[in-house]
């Protein structure tokens, strides 16, 4: 089938951007690590205040791991649980969180840590926080008529105000 | 000569000129098929869109809902009537003009087809909306599990589903009746797509089907207690991708079939037209994992495979984009636009046939683009579940979608009902085209940029504990609050004008449809066989989606009971 | 079998003057331009932030 000159050197342009965002996106997630949160890991939604990490919501400094600080949340209708969350600035931080109950998203506004706390499944992201502030962390997933009163806050601290 | 002689196969007479109208007009059995659907679609639009109202006053903080009616209730109307209601209808209805028009009348079966598929739609429709109105299914219109509506709610749905089946395998098998009678021709395009279309849906309906047919209907009648919640989500989702598709391709038949024709020329290319609509029905399916990607439960590497055949689907777009432009710039030539850009000056911007489409073609530049960066893996996650994302729709659904099914009722209406488009029709048509663009530029606009800061989608008003950064979310909802209710003016008028146009004054109005240029090449039959497209989306579709459900399947941890959150 | 050039024919001449769809390339460009720029700010927004 004929095709038009210039309508191949418009496919050529248009197709070939396409390659180079699949090639950078892929190239950051596969290589450097940068990817949504992948987790394959369940639970029982019905036991998770009993069951690891999850019966010890908090900021908590680990080690022998990759990361720093472990955060663990568990979200329910309408709360995050604790809702006040410090780390300090530079640490590599994991985030883990899972739903008591219905999906609920976890968004920490300003930031990159944006995901979907499902009943059954454990939500994770591994990041480096590297800015001082005060990030408001919203649900942004409906859940119920409290929806829009389940918000927490995470805040980065230079290491001496921890 | 009909029109639809004029599409298939090669045109001898190398000077034909085209008719100055094309006097096929649809048989008023067909008609009436069609404007039932349209009845239904206008009345869903015109609820939808009160709610839509109320959720953008009540957002702004300004306003407040009657005790009885909740915020979440009222976004689930919105959803349901827009998204799958005032959509299905309307497709459907165009639909059945377009097959009717290019193919020719339907038989008596054929028609019974789409009465049965209408009434199935019709008593879904009203088991679904009178749940919401109970108060019964405020789930939104994603329905997502564990958050458990009443039965009657997702079986009303399934009714629509099964009866949109019913409905278009009429289409269809006028379609293969036609291909019977001119055996060796290629069949009328806008016909074809059509059936590309019917073929999309079917397939993409059967994630929804089974997910409430053997999971949601019975988990909510209390048959089984537990539903696995990434596998609802996942079913989903498979079929709310190509759900996009089902909508975005009636326009795309409306500006490659009409369109030119309305702008006195012709169709650029009538073989490209078809391998953009085969596309779509490849890649608007082993997609829907897109929606997925801030999950658990996927294995990173098959969302990004998932990613990579969306990035396919792009494509057709690009097609599209081409052919438009081309056919502008050729007409424009035509009547003597000069340099590289002055025939854009010459095409018919007083004609509210071509104008309301354009604007939605306008649309899908930052529509169309902003579904790039969506699709874009972990770059989602500055944008997932905030309200860039509404944003996004309204521009693509609610803006290229919605002004092309508008600008098309207004030609499509008098046709059905043996009227004529007046010169009010289009002057008040163009008005609303402006109303609607500028209230959706300051609405979705101010979506997009705020949903960047992190302002979060499907959410009532709140303050956040008086956090800092939602101040400055509140400021946007109230410029969203002006948008929307520029919008909602936008909807009365358009709903002014549809009454114009069942009382304007009896006489013909043509049924636009485009011919390819004289001499053409004849598309080759391999783009009409069905048979080898259906192989290769089975093949996709397990290529992308086996081993995320065999994952689903194989980890699945306790499943969810139900929960009224409302 | 050639005919006389007039718009409408470019499927069929292949040494049709380049000119007549000039514009459709210039338009098409422009969009794709538009979609990088665009794509770019998206992601330099996602790289700046942790």
């Amino acid at each position: 089938m004929h095709i038009h000159k210039y309508e191949k050197i418009w496919l050529t342009f248009g197709i070939g951007s396409l390659v180079v965002f699949l090639g950078i996106t892929g190239v950051m997630a596969f290589h450097q690590g940068t990817h949504p949160n992948n987790s394959m890991i369940t639970v029982n939604y019905e036991e998770v205040d009993t069951i690891a990490p999850f019966n010890n919501p908090g900021v908590h400094k680990v080690d022998g791991k990759d990361w720093d600080y472990e955060v663990v949340v568990t979200s329910s209708a309408f709360f995050y649980n604790p809702m006040e969350l410090v780390v300090p600035v530079g640490a590599k931080v994991k985030f883990i969180t899972t739903s008591k109950d219905v999906v609920h998203g976890f968004q920490i506004t300003g930031t990159n840590i944006n995901m979907m706390a499902e009943p059954g499944y454990v939500s994770e992201y591994v990041t480096t926080v590297d800015q001082v502030g005060e990030y408001l962390i919203v649900c942004n997933e409906y859940c119920g008529t409290g929806h829009t009163q389940m918000f927490s806050m995470l805040k980065v601290v230079e290491p001496d105000e921890l | 000569m009909s029109s639809s002689e004029s599409i298939n196969g090669p045109i001898n007479n190398a000077s034909v000129a085209q008719k100055k109208t094309d006097q096929v007009k649809i048989h008023p059995r067909d008609a009436l098929l069609a404007l039932v659907h349209f009845l239904v679609a206008f009345l869903a639009l015109l609820l939808g869109a009160t709610a839509g109202l109320l959720q953008t006053l009540v957002r702004s903080g300004t306003f407040q809902l009657p005790a009885n009616i909740g915020y979440y209730q009222i976004l689930t109307l919105h959803g349901v009537l827009l998204a799958l209601i005032f959509t299905t209808f309307f497709i459907f209805g165009f639909q059945i003009a377009g097959v009717s028009r290019t193919c020719g009348t339907l038989s008596d079966k054929q028609r019974g087809l789409g009465w049965a598929g209408f009434y199935l739609m019709l008593i879904g429709t009203i088991m679904a909306g009178a749940m919401i109105l109970l108060n019964e299914a405020t789930v939104l219109y994603t329905f997502y599990a564990p958050l458990k509506a009443h039965w009657v709610f997702y079986t009303g749905l399934a009714l629509v589903v099964v009866g949109s089946w019913i409905g278009a395998l009429g289409q269809v098998f006028r379609w293969i009746q036609w291909r019977k009678e001119h055996k060796g021709e290629t069949t009328p395009l806008l016909s074809f797509m059509v059936v590309c279309n019917n073929m999309l849906w079917f397939v993409a309906t059967l994630g929804v089907a089974i997910e409430t047919v053997v999971f949601l209907i019975p988990w909510s009648l209390g048959i089984i207690d537990r539903v696995d919640v990434a596998l609802t989500r996942t079913l989903f989702w498979y079929f709310g991708h190509a759900l996009v598709y089902f909508w975005l391709l009636p326009a795309y038949m409306v500006w490659y079939t009409v369109v030119p024709r309305v702008i006195g020329g012709r169709m650029f290319s009538d073989g490209l037209a078809r391998i953009a609509f085969v596309l779509f029905i490849l890649y608007s399916i082993p997609v829907g994992v897109h929606h997925q990607l801030m999950e658990p439960g996927i294995n990173g590497f098959w969302k990004f495979v998932q990613v990579v055949l969306t990035f396919f689907v792009i494509i057709p777009s690009f097609l599209t984009a081409f052919s438009l432009f081309a056919t502008f710039e050729l007409r424009g030539r035509e009547l003597g636009g000069k340099g590289l850009l002055g025939w854009f000056k010459k095409l018919p911007w007083g004609d509210v046939r071509f104008f309301a489409p354009f604007i939605g073609m306008v649309s899908f530049i930052p529509g169309g683009i902003g579904g790039v960066i969506n699709a874009s893996y972990q770059m989602n996650a500055v944008i997932h579940n905030t309200i860039w994302v509404t944003g996004h729709f309204h521009l693509t659904i609610a803006t290229t979608v919605i002004l092309t099914f508008f600008g098309a009722s207004y030609w499509l209406i008098p046709h059905l009902t043996g009227r004529r488009l007046t010169k009010q029709i289009h002057q008040l048509g163009i008005m609303q085209t402006w109303i609607w663009a500028i209230g959706m530029l300051i609405m979705s606009g101010t979506m997009h940029i705020i949903g960047l800061f992190g302002s979060p989608r499907r959410s009532n008003f709140s303050e956040y504990g008086g956090a800092e950064i939602a101040q400055t979310w509140i400021a946007s909802e109230i410029a969203q609050a002006v948008g929307g209710s520029l919008l909602f003016i936008g909807i009365l008028l358009f709903l002014i004008i549809i009454g114009k146009c069942f009382t304007a004054p009896i006489g013909f109005e043509e049924f636009p449809i485009a011919e390819v240029a004289p001499g053409a090449q004849k598309t080759p039959a391999w783009v009409e066989n069905f048979k080898i497209w259906a192989v290769i989306l089975a093949a996709l579709i397990l290529i992308a989606y086996t081993i995320p459900i065999i994952d689903i399947l194989n980890n699945s941890p306790l499943g969810s009971v139900g929960y009224r959150m409302w | 079998m050639h005919q006389r050039k007039k718009g409408g024919d470019i499927l069929e001449d292949k040494n049709q003057p380049k000119e007549d769809l000039k514009g459709t390339l210039f338009a098409t460009l422009s969009l794709g331009f538009l979609m990088i720029i665009s794509w770019i700010a998206i992601f330099l927004l996602y790289i700046g932030r942790f």
